[in-house]
């Protein structure tokens, strides 16, 4: 993955991230990551619970949510958000954190409908660049059987690119609709 | 044929990274490692404890389903803290201990001696420089045989 240009300036004073981790030093971590970047708020859940009472009431533009949480899964959490229909929320890019993952877990991970999995221990590094990818993906939302979320697949697009947008490339914040696939049917939201 | 839906949205976060001030790329990473370094202290300590809780769980005469359990949980812990501060071997040996934790679980949990392995390596990856790094890689290599070792039966 190409890096970031390190005198590429980025702005996150106005972002809100949603931190959901019942682990403390994890926490703390990534306050301490998120603070240096540059966000300003940073909201804490340590449990589901706490953060779908969140996501219910105010504005966050990403969540960082760990696999484990003291009373359902992360996947279990992203999972609610994707279907809750809050708005914004429900489309705001979900970052999930994963020590160790069950075998059990491993189709659960890949389905939950977050936009990337950063392995531990986190690198200052890998964070920045992932939520620079996130935040310049045009990756479609698709709703497809049990899934809710970003498209899965990359195509042929290779694995996340941040060394900047071109000239000719889409708005970030704008995600059009993919060309549809051959073998599958496409209808837009509320058709 | 499966009925794929998709539904327009507006990326917030980027409209929000677009707005003009912020700072650069590579001061954030500074920023951010700069601040790393002021819970350096505290976060070790926490580490100490989680392999000291791992060690008196995993001596004990029979360690049940829960002290399993409880021994993945702090291991999981061990492997986001360990590499954010310069110990990766050491976070590679706890995701090692979860992993042979994982795949005998169903069965009562590994033997004892697969489970003092790892927690001998998790004390002696801690104190970091006291090994060379040819013998650490050479030490999760061992871990990784254990671990295959043990999940075929």
């Amino acid at each position: 993955m190409a890096g970031l240009d390190p005198k590429f300036r980025i702005n996150l004073e106005k972002v809100t991230v949603l931190i959901v981790d019942g682990n403390k030093p994890g926490v703390d971590i990534l306050r301490q990551l998120f603070s240096g970047f540059g966000v300003r708020t940073l909201i804490r859940a340590e449990t589901g619970a706490e953060a779908r009472q969140i996501a219910s009431e105010q504005e966050v533009n990403l969540v960082v949510c760990n696999d484990l949480l003291p009373d359902m899964t992360g996947y279990e959490f992203i999972r609610w958000l994707r279907r809750s229909r809050i708005e914004p929320n429900a489309f705001t890019p979900v970052i999930l954190t994963s020590g160790h993952t069950k075998r059990s877990m491993v189709n659960e991970a890949r389905d939950t409908g977050a936009n990337f999995v950063i392995a531990k221990p986190i690198s200052t590094k890998v964070l920045l660049e992932r939520v620079v990818f996130v935040a310049r993906e045009a990756r479609p939302f698709l709703e497809s059987g049990d899934y809710l979320g970003p498209d899965r697949r990359f195509h042929d697009k290779g694995p996340p690119q941040t060394g900047g947008r071109r000239r000719g490339d889409p708005a970030p914040e704008v995600v059009a609709e993919p060309a549809p696939d051959e073998d599958v049917e496409v209808k837009r939201a509320g058709a | 044929m499966s009925v794929v839906k998709f539904i327009p949205y507006t990326n917030r976060l980027a409209k929000l990274m677009k707005l003009p001030g912020g700072k650069r790329v590579e001061e954030a990473l500074a920023d951010a490692d700069a601040n790393l370094k002021e819970i350096e202290g505290p976060c070790l300590q926490v580490l100490d404890e989680l392999i000291a809780r791992i060690r008196g769980l995993a001596e004990t005469p029979q360690p049940t389903l829960d002290d399993l359990d409880e021994i993945y949980a702090r291991s999981n812990e061990i492997i986001g803290l360990g590499g954010v501060f310069g110990m990766r071997d050491l976070s590679a040996a706890a995701y090692s201990l979860c992993e042979l934790i994982d795949r005998t679980r169903e069965r009562g949990g590994p033997d004892r001696q697969a489970l003092a392995v790892h927690v001998d390596s998790l004390r002696l990856l801690r104190l970091g420089g006291a090994l060379e790094e040819a013998e650490r890689a050479k030490m999760l290599d061992g871990l990784a045989n254990v671990v295959r070792r043990v999940a075929a039966g």
